[in-house]
């Protein structure tokens, strides 16, 4: 998900919070009209809030139009990298890296469980990882291996360019996937 | 499964045309696709899955062919054995499907996509495990 639609959504969703509280509130007579009134009346003529109500509702109004529009699109190949030659193009979902990744980071030494994520970078892939260790480890060397193996594993086999291999160490890993 | 057309047509000589159904590619160009080692087969994805658990086996799945008046473009879908250098497989899938293809039609092959869909894992022969609750 795309930086933009990340902080529409997270602000979508706080608008609705609000909202949802607020009519709890007013369901269970604990916001009186009379205090909606106050509000009002301070709030009437501010401009700050004037300019504050615009932004938000405009926000809003693109972020609804958009999902509007999401929707109705046809769901495409779930995330295909491209490689191109003149016989034709070779794409690689991103299952199947993920699933590679996955495969490597396990046969690190030490490394007790993954998660791991990848997400289309340009020019190749990203691939988050989240790694749980063995108690006994040296957190930064088994990073660095791990970091290592996914990154040649998943280029020799793949040719795919793995841009950036960020390890996020936290021994609660749990592998429900 | 999705209409079969007709489209190719190759008129040779002026004697008569010669056209064939475009499941006809796909099931060559399927075909050849398997044959690499290293394919482990063809991804129909999950309609195609379900369809085989119920009994119906297809050999198109995995293969889109689009035919044009003299020449074919064709995408497959695959699924690949762990291990394999999977940009060296997808390539010779590539050549090989272009070749049959167009050894056995005459039709000129404009281009073949390749998508990698997944990869296969060998089943490991699982060690019985004694049941520790009682």
């Amino acid at each position: 998900m795309k930086a933009t639609e990340r902080v529409l959504v997270v602000f979508f969703a706080l608008i609705m919070i609000v909202v949802s509280v607020g009519m709890v509130l007013s369901a269970w007579n604990m916001i009186t009209p009379n205090d909606v009134a106050d509000f009002m009346e301070t709030v009437n003529g501010n401009i700050l809030f004037a300019v504050l109500a615009t932004v938000i509702a405009l926000m809003l109004f693109l972020y609804s139009i958009r999902v509007m529009f999401v929707s109705t699109k046809k769901p495409t190949l779930s995330a295909a990298l491209i490689k191109v030659s003149e016989t034709g193009s070779i794409r690689i979902s991103i299952d199947t890296v993920n699933t590679l990744a996955v495969k490597f980071a396990r046969g690190v030494e030490n490394v007790r469980d993954v998660r791991i994520n990848t997400l289309m970078a340009e020019q190749g892939v990203d691939v988050y990882i989240r790694a749980a260790m063995t108690p006994d480890a040296n957190v930064p060397e088994v990073s660095q291996n791990l970091q290592n193996a996914i990154k040649t594993g998943i280029e020799e086999h793949t040719g795919l360019f793995v841009k950036n291999v960020p390890v996020y160490v936290d021994n609660s890993v749990d592998t429900s996937k | 499964m999705a209409e079969n057309q007709t489209n190719y047509i190759n008129k040779p000589d002026g004697k008569g045309s010669i056209s064939y159904a475009s499941d006809v590619i796909a099931i060559i160009a399927g075909l050849a696709a398997t044959e690499i080692s290293g394919v482990a087969g063809m991804s129909g994805g999950i309609t195609a899955g379900i369809a085989e658990m119920l009994g119906r086996k297809n050999l198109t799945k995995g293969v889109k062919a689009e035919l044009g008046a003299e020449e074919a473009a064709l995408e497959l879908n695959i699924i690949v054995e762990y291990g394999s250098a999977i940009q060296e497989v997808a390539k010779k899938v590539q050549e090989n499907v272009k070749k049959t293809v167009e050894n056995m039609t005459g039709l000129r092959v404009v281009e073949t996509n390749v998508n990698v869909l997944g990869v296969n894992f060998p089943v490991e022969p699982k060690q019985q495990q004694q049941p520790r609750l009682r």
